[in-house]
């Protein structure tokens, strides 16, 4: 049984996805006392499940996007404007993850999409085990956006692969630009990232380009950058589109094939 | 706190490296920790106190070691050890480094009876 949620997996199955265990390799001694050396990466686990999640995915032509970000930097919020401007194109459905209450999925659910509500208690994050469940709920449609919106946390969900196609790092405009430095973890693994509440801009001390001198410090390599206000639509059309054209890329070689 | 969802990885996967040797004792499990890793060595540590109680892990102890990345500077080229991802250049004071490895995150010994 799973330690984890007490479904039915039994020591790494996992459904979608060949399993292989890590093996410790033994010395046989006389003597009581002996070492075993071993190679056990405490990550393997999750990424197995991640792996599978992602396969599930590319075979469905389905973008899975990762959304984290401290409480409150509007993740909600800009993805009830997201599925506003993009349901008539793609379907959407959305996983939220909150230690506790549904208001988040009721929230996306009245912008347009199906939603799930992952409520991890005391846990800190989404890991992809519960993703893959909550997958399995959802049943995301071939050629579909989905949408994972993680805890509210700039720390620990940085560790967790969950199978997706781009980690969507935020920060809103009201946190300091030099967030990306006293959270080196969460912006070094980005694969995007959103500045949000550009429209506090006049009313903050927050110099986008000084943000984005540190954010480059700890994440060297070029990514998509996309400046945005959830609530005036700033920036927000530039935004679905990069959504859109990657969305599209996993859907062209599937329509080709008659499966979408 | 993450460190729990990895203290009880340790456990798990020591309990299962431990069934298939048929070990009777687990003492010490060495770590090694990557100075890039999520994990912070004392709180993994006091995560790991608490998961080992009702295992078979009884009184196991966490014996870590933390290992640097590799930090190339983009500016002069110097190579060295990076023990956090602001480290700068010790050659030429450049602000950054290039990092490479320095997230593992894995047991690599076990000490058993």
């Amino acid at each position: 049984m799973c330690g984890t949620c007490g479904c039915g997996q039994d020591h790494e199955q996992i459904d979608r996805h060949g399993h292989d265990h890590d093996h410790a390799h033994g010395h046989a001694h006389e003597t009581e006392e002996r070492r075993i050396a071993v190679e056990l990466d405490l990550l393997a686990n999750n990424r197995r499940h991640a792996e599978a999640n992602r396969a599930w995915f590319r075979e469905r032509g389905i973008l899975a996007l990762n959304f984290m970000a401290s409480p409150g930097a509007g993740k909600t919020e800009l993805l009830a404007a997201t599925i506003r401007m993009l349901s008539g194109r793609f379907p959407v459905c959305v996983i939220e993850g909150d230690q506790q209450t549904g208001l988040d999925a009721a929230r996306i659910r009245e912008a347009g999409a199906r939603a799930h509500q992952i409520n991890t208690g005391k846990l800190c994050h989404l890991d992809a085990h519960m993703v893959g469940h909550a997958v399995e709920a959802l049943q995301p449609e071939p050629g579909s956006l989905l949408l994972i919106e993680n805890v509210g946390n700039l720390v620990c969900p940085a560790a967790f692969d969950l199978g997706e196609q781009h980690r969507v790092v935020m920060l809103s405009v009201t946190e300091g630009e030099d967030k990306p430095l006293k959270y080196p973890d969460m912006f070094a693994t980005a694969s995007s990232l959103v500045v949000n509440k550009c429209d506090l801009l006049p009313y903050v001390n927050f110099d986008v380009a000084h943000c984005l001198d540190h954010v480059h410090r700890v994440h060297p390599e070029l990514m998509p950058v996309h400046r945005t206000s959830a609530t005036t639509g700033e920036g927000l059309a530039e935004w679905c589109e990069w959504i859109a054209a990657a969305a599209e890329s996993l859907r062209g070689p599937l329509l080709e094939e008659g499966r979408a | 706190m993450h460190e729990m969802a990895l203290a009880r990885e340790i456990v798990r996967l020591t309990e299962q490296a431990a069934a298939e040797q048929h070990v009777r004792r687990v003492t010490r499990i060495h770590l090694q920790l990557g100075a890039l890793s999520c994990a912070q060595p004392d709180a993994l540590d006091f995560a790991f106190t608490a998961c080992r109680q009702g295992s078979m892990l009884g009184e196991a102890e966490l014996a870590i070691a933390r290992k640097p990345a590799l930090g190339r500077c983009p500016d002069c080229g110097d190579v060295s050890e990076m023990w956090s991802r602001l480290d700068g250049c010790a050659h030429c004071h450049g602000k950054m480094l290039l990092a490479e490895g320095g997230e593992e995150l894995r047991i690599v010994e076990l000490e058993v009876q």
